[in-house]
Protein backbone atom coordinates (compact mmCIF):
# COMPACT_ATOMS: atom_id res chain seq x y z
CA UNK A 1 0.00 0.00 0.00
CA UNK A 2 1.29 3.44 -1.05
CA UNK A 3 -0.22 6.68 0.81
CA UNK A 4 -0.67 10.17 -0.11
CA UNK A 5 -1.79 12.97 2.10
CA UNK A 6 -3.13 16.38 1.94
CA UNK A 7 -2.75 19.03 4.24
CA UNK A 8 -5.86 21.99 3.63
CA UNK A 9 -4.09 24.56 5.74
CA UNK A 10 -0.83 23.79 4.18
CA UNK A 11 -2.12 23.25 0.79
CA UNK A 12 0.74 20.67 -0.01
CA UNK A 13 0.26 17.00 -1.33
CA UNK A 14 2.77 14.76 -0.05
CA UNK A 15 3.90 10.89 -1.35
CA UNK A 16 6.43 10.36 0.09
CA UNK A 17 7.87 7.61 -2.25
CA UNK A 18 7.73 10.61 -5.10
CA UNK A 19 7.39 13.63 -3.55
CA UNK A 20 5.16 17.08 -2.89
CA UNK A 21 3.53 19.41 -4.86
CA UNK A 22 1.57 22.87 -4.03
CA UNK A 23 -2.06 22.17 -4.36
CA UNK A 24 -5.54 24.20 -3.67
CA UNK A 25 -8.61 22.84 -2.40
CA UNK A 26 -12.01 24.63 -2.21
CA UNK A 27 -12.99 27.49 -1.67
CA UNK A 28 -16.17 26.97 -4.03
CA UNK A 29 -19.34 25.51 -3.72
CA UNK A 30 -19.02 23.37 -0.15
CA UNK A 31 -15.49 24.05 -0.39
CA UNK A 32 -12.75 21.94 0.50
CA UNK A 33 -12.64 18.49 0.25
CA UNK A 34 -13.77 16.81 4.27
CA UNK A 35 -11.23 15.69 5.93
CA UNK A 36 -10.20 11.75 6.30
CA UNK A 37 -9.54 8.43 4.35
CA UNK A 38 -10.01 8.26 0.87
CA UNK A 39 -9.51 5.87 -2.03
CA UNK A 40 -7.59 6.34 -4.64
CA UNK A 41 -9.16 5.05 -8.02
CA UNK A 42 -6.25 3.68 -10.01
CA UNK A 43 -7.91 2.13 -12.13
CA UNK A 44 -10.14 5.15 -12.94
CA UNK A 45 -7.78 7.93 -14.54
CA UNK A 46 -8.77 9.72 -17.03
CA UNK A 47 -5.35 10.16 -18.96
CA UNK A 48 -3.35 13.31 -19.67
CA UNK A 49 -4.89 14.66 -22.56
CA UNK A 50 -5.90 18.42 -24.07
CA UNK A 51 -9.51 16.95 -24.72
CA UNK A 52 -10.64 18.21 -21.22
CA UNK A 53 -13.03 20.73 -19.70
CA UNK A 54 -10.62 23.86 -19.40
CA UNK A 55 -10.32 23.53 -15.23
CA UNK A 56 -8.74 20.45 -15.45
CA UNK A 57 -6.30 21.39 -17.60
CA UNK A 58 -2.46 22.50 -16.81
CA UNK A 59 -2.12 26.42 -18.34
CA UNK A 60 1.35 25.92 -19.09
CA UNK A 61 1.59 22.32 -20.94
CA UNK A 62 -2.34 22.46 -22.15
CA UNK A 63 -3.12 18.70 -20.84
CA UNK A 64 -4.89 17.79 -18.03
CA UNK A 65 -5.73 14.16 -16.24
CA UNK A 66 -8.46 13.45 -13.86
CA UNK A 67 -7.73 11.33 -10.56
CA UNK A 68 -10.77 9.99 -8.70
CA UNK A 69 -10.73 9.51 -5.62
CA UNK A 70 -13.29 8.07 -3.04
CA UNK A 71 -14.01 8.91 0.33
CA UNK A 72 -14.33 5.68 2.72
CA UNK A 73 -16.65 7.34 5.46
CA UNK A 74 -19.77 9.21 5.07
CA UNK A 75 -19.38 12.61 3.02
CA UNK A 76 -22.87 13.17 3.70
CA UNK A 77 -23.71 13.24 0.08
CA UNK A 78 -20.40 14.92 -1.31
CA UNK A 79 -18.57 13.02 -3.67
CA UNK A 80 -17.06 13.04 -7.56
CA UNK A 81 -13.93 14.28 -6.05
CA UNK A 82 -10.67 13.87 -7.81
CA UNK A 83 -7.23 15.45 -8.17
CA UNK A 84 -6.19 17.22 -11.01
CA UNK A 85 -3.90 20.47 -12.51
CA UNK A 86 -5.87 23.35 -11.11
CA UNK A 87 -7.01 24.88 -14.56
CA UNK A 88 -9.91 26.69 -14.97
CA UNK A 89 -10.68 31.31 -14.90
CA UNK A 90 -9.75 31.61 -10.96
CA UNK A 91 -7.31 29.11 -8.78
CA UNK A 92 -8.53 26.91 -6.59
CA UNK A 93 -11.53 24.28 -7.11
CA UNK A 94 -15.00 22.69 -6.01
CA UNK A 95 -13.52 20.47 -3.56
CA UNK A 96 -11.21 18.24 -5.45
CA UNK A 97 -7.24 18.38 -5.47
CA UNK A 98 -5.74 20.95 -8.15
CA UNK A 99 -2.96 20.83 -7.82
CA UNK A 100 -0.97 24.01 -9.19
CA UNK A 101 2.99 23.35 -9.51
CA UNK A 102 4.32 21.04 -11.41
CA UNK A 103 1.14 18.79 -12.16
CA UNK A 104 2.52 16.80 -15.05
CA UNK A 105 5.32 15.55 -12.24
CA UNK A 106 2.01 14.03 -10.09
CA UNK A 107 0.81 12.32 -13.17
CA UNK A 108 4.36 10.98 -14.09
CA UNK A 109 4.38 9.24 -10.30
CA UNK A 110 0.95 7.90 -10.32
CA UNK A 111 1.61 6.51 -13.59
CA UNK A 112 4.70 4.79 -12.54
CA UNK A 113 2.44 2.99 -10.32
CA UNK A 114 0.86 -0.82 -11.51
CA UNK A 115 -2.68 -0.16 -12.16
CA UNK A 116 -3.40 -2.80 -9.41
CA UNK A 117 -1.94 -0.49 -6.88
CA UNK A 118 -3.43 -0.08 -3.85
CA UNK A 119 -3.17 3.85 -2.98
CA UNK A 120 -4.59 5.79 -0.41
CA UNK A 121 -4.98 9.28 0.34
CA UNK A 122 -5.27 10.90 3.81
CA UNK A 123 -6.91 14.59 3.90
CA UNK A 124 -5.66 16.48 7.32
CA UNK A 125 -6.35 19.71 8.07
CA UNK B 1 -50.82 52.81 -6.21
CA UNK B 2 -49.66 48.88 -5.84
CA UNK B 3 -47.21 48.82 -8.60
CA UNK B 4 -45.55 51.45 -6.19
CA UNK B 5 -45.62 49.81 -3.40
CA UNK B 6 -44.91 46.25 -5.08
CA UNK B 7 -41.58 48.45 -6.33
CA UNK B 8 -40.62 49.38 -2.74
CA UNK B 9 -40.97 45.98 -1.46
CA UNK B 10 -38.84 44.59 -3.96
CA UNK B 11 -36.13 47.33 -3.38
CA UNK B 12 -36.28 46.77 0.08
CA UNK B 13 -35.65 42.55 -0.21
CA UNK B 14 -33.12 43.74 -2.38
CA UNK B 15 -31.27 46.28 -0.19
CA UNK B 16 -31.56 43.85 3.15
CA UNK B 17 -27.64 42.62 4.13
CA UNK B 18 -27.98 39.10 5.69
CA UNK B 19 -24.80 38.75 8.04
CA UNK B 20 -24.19 35.63 9.61
CA UNK B 21 -20.97 33.53 10.69
CA UNK B 22 -20.16 30.21 9.24
CA UNK B 23 -16.81 27.92 8.83
CA UNK B 24 -14.92 24.90 7.11
CA UNK B 25 -12.68 23.10 9.55
CA UNK B 26 -11.32 25.32 11.72
CA UNK B 27 -11.59 28.35 9.36
CA UNK B 28 -14.42 31.21 9.99
CA UNK B 29 -15.93 33.68 7.95
CA UNK B 30 -18.44 36.41 8.01
CA UNK B 31 -20.69 36.84 5.03
CA UNK B 32 -20.23 40.30 4.90
CA UNK B 33 -16.33 40.37 4.63
CA UNK B 34 -15.61 36.73 2.86
CA UNK B 35 -14.56 38.36 -0.38
CA UNK B 36 -11.80 40.49 1.56
CA UNK B 37 -11.16 37.50 3.26
CA UNK B 38 -10.94 34.90 0.06
CA UNK B 39 -9.20 37.77 -1.65
CA UNK B 40 -6.11 37.88 0.66
CA UNK B 41 -5.99 34.63 0.51
CA UNK B 42 -6.62 33.43 -3.28
CA UNK B 43 -5.12 37.31 -4.41
CA UNK B 44 -8.21 36.98 -6.39
CA UNK B 45 -10.88 39.68 -6.87
CA UNK B 46 -13.77 38.16 -5.14
CA UNK B 47 -16.17 41.08 -5.62
CA UNK B 48 -18.58 39.76 -7.72
CA UNK B 49 -18.21 36.58 -6.11
CA UNK B 50 -22.25 34.95 -4.61
CA UNK B 51 -23.25 33.25 -1.78
CA UNK B 52 -26.07 30.20 -1.27
CA UNK B 53 -27.00 30.00 1.95
CA UNK B 54 -29.33 26.66 2.56
CA UNK B 55 -31.66 26.49 5.56
CA UNK B 56 -33.27 23.86 6.75
CA UNK B 57 -34.13 21.95 9.99
CA UNK B 58 -32.06 18.94 9.24
CA UNK B 59 -30.20 16.73 6.03
CA UNK B 60 -33.38 15.03 5.73
CA UNK B 61 -35.24 17.65 5.67
CA UNK B 62 -37.46 16.96 1.45
CA UNK B 63 -36.92 20.51 0.19
CA UNK B 64 -32.90 20.70 1.56
CA UNK B 65 -32.60 16.88 -0.31
CA UNK B 66 -34.01 18.61 -3.27
CA UNK B 67 -32.52 21.55 -3.22
CA UNK B 68 -28.85 20.25 -2.62
CA UNK B 69 -29.36 17.54 -5.82
CA UNK B 70 -29.79 20.09 -7.69
CA UNK B 71 -26.98 22.75 -6.98
CA UNK B 72 -24.73 19.44 -7.28
CA UNK B 73 -25.71 18.84 -10.68
CA UNK B 74 -25.31 22.13 -11.52
CA UNK B 75 -22.31 22.10 -15.05
CA UNK B 76 -19.64 21.15 -12.72
CA UNK B 77 -17.67 24.65 -13.16
CA UNK B 78 -20.73 26.94 -12.51
CA UNK B 79 -19.31 27.20 -8.80
CA UNK B 80 -16.02 28.08 -9.75
CA UNK B 81 -16.70 30.34 -13.29
CA UNK B 82 -18.94 32.58 -10.75
CA UNK B 83 -16.83 32.40 -7.70
CA UNK B 84 -19.78 30.99 -5.57
CA UNK B 85 -19.56 28.93 -2.52
CA UNK B 86 -22.63 27.11 -0.66
CA UNK B 87 -23.00 27.27 2.88
CA UNK B 88 -25.37 24.97 4.51
CA UNK B 89 -27.43 25.91 8.01
CA UNK B 90 -29.31 23.00 10.01
CA UNK B 91 -30.93 24.03 12.98
CA UNK B 92 -31.37 20.61 14.37
CA UNK B 93 -27.57 19.23 13.21
CA UNK B 94 -23.97 20.22 12.01
CA UNK B 95 -23.23 19.39 8.86
CA UNK B 96 -19.01 19.51 9.07
CA UNK B 97 -18.24 18.12 5.67
CA UNK B 98 -18.54 22.05 4.50
CA UNK B 99 -18.79 25.17 4.73
CA UNK B 100 -21.80 25.30 7.55
CA UNK B 101 -23.01 27.28 10.57
CA UNK B 102 -23.31 25.92 13.92
CA UNK B 103 -26.75 25.45 15.10
CA UNK B 104 -26.82 28.21 17.50
CA UNK B 105 -26.48 30.24 14.23
CA UNK B 106 -29.08 28.62 12.28
CA UNK B 107 -31.55 28.95 14.38
CA UNK B 108 -30.77 33.20 15.03
CA UNK B 109 -31.39 32.76 10.97
CA UNK B 110 -34.03 30.57 11.02
CA UNK B 111 -36.24 32.90 13.76
CA UNK B 112 -38.61 33.68 11.21
CA UNK B 113 -39.34 30.77 9.41
CA UNK B 114 -39.46 26.95 10.29
CA UNK B 115 -38.99 25.17 7.46
CA UNK B 116 -36.64 25.78 4.62
CA UNK B 117 -34.94 28.60 2.60
CA UNK B 118 -32.70 29.87 -0.03
CA UNK B 119 -31.20 32.48 0.07
CA UNK B 120 -27.91 34.23 -2.52
CA UNK B 121 -26.46 36.56 -1.49
CA UNK B 122 -23.60 39.12 -3.04
CA UNK B 123 -20.20 39.60 -1.49
CA UNK B 124 -21.02 41.96 0.77
CA UNK B 125 -24.11 40.22 2.00
CA UNK B 126 -27.17 41.86 0.16
CA UNK B 127 -29.81 39.42 -0.71
CA UNK B 128 -30.02 39.04 -4.43
CA UNK B 129 -33.03 36.59 -4.82
CA UNK B 130 -34.73 34.27 -1.62
CA UNK B 131 -37.20 31.60 -1.32
CA UNK B 132 -38.79 29.54 0.58
CA UNK B 133 -39.46 26.92 -2.02
CA UNK B 134 -37.26 25.00 -4.48
CA UNK B 135 -35.54 27.08 -6.84
CA UNK B 136 -34.45 25.30 -10.22
CA UNK B 137 -31.19 25.32 -11.66
CA UNK B 138 -31.87 27.71 -14.22
CA UNK B 139 -33.05 30.16 -11.43
CA UNK B 140 -29.85 29.69 -9.71
CA UNK B 141 -27.72 29.98 -12.50
CA UNK B 142 -29.46 33.49 -13.58
CA UNK B 143 -28.69 34.83 -10.16
CA UNK B 144 -25.30 34.06 -10.14
CA UNK B 145 -24.68 35.58 -13.57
Amino acid sequence: MSSMQYSISSELLTWSEFGQWSAKSGPYGLGSLPQGQYKVERRNITPLTSKMKNGFIDKTTGKGYFVPITPLFDALGRDGFGIHPDGGKYIGTKGCIGITSNSSGFYQSISSTAASSNLTLEVIN
Amino acid sequence: MKIILLILLTLSIQAKVLNFEFQSGNNHYQSTTISTTLSDKYKTDYKTMKIILLEAPSRKNEMQMEQSKILRDLPHFTFEDTLTIWVMSLTNETYQVGYHTTMTEAKKLAKNHKNFKITILDSNGKIIKQSSTVMSSAEIIQALE
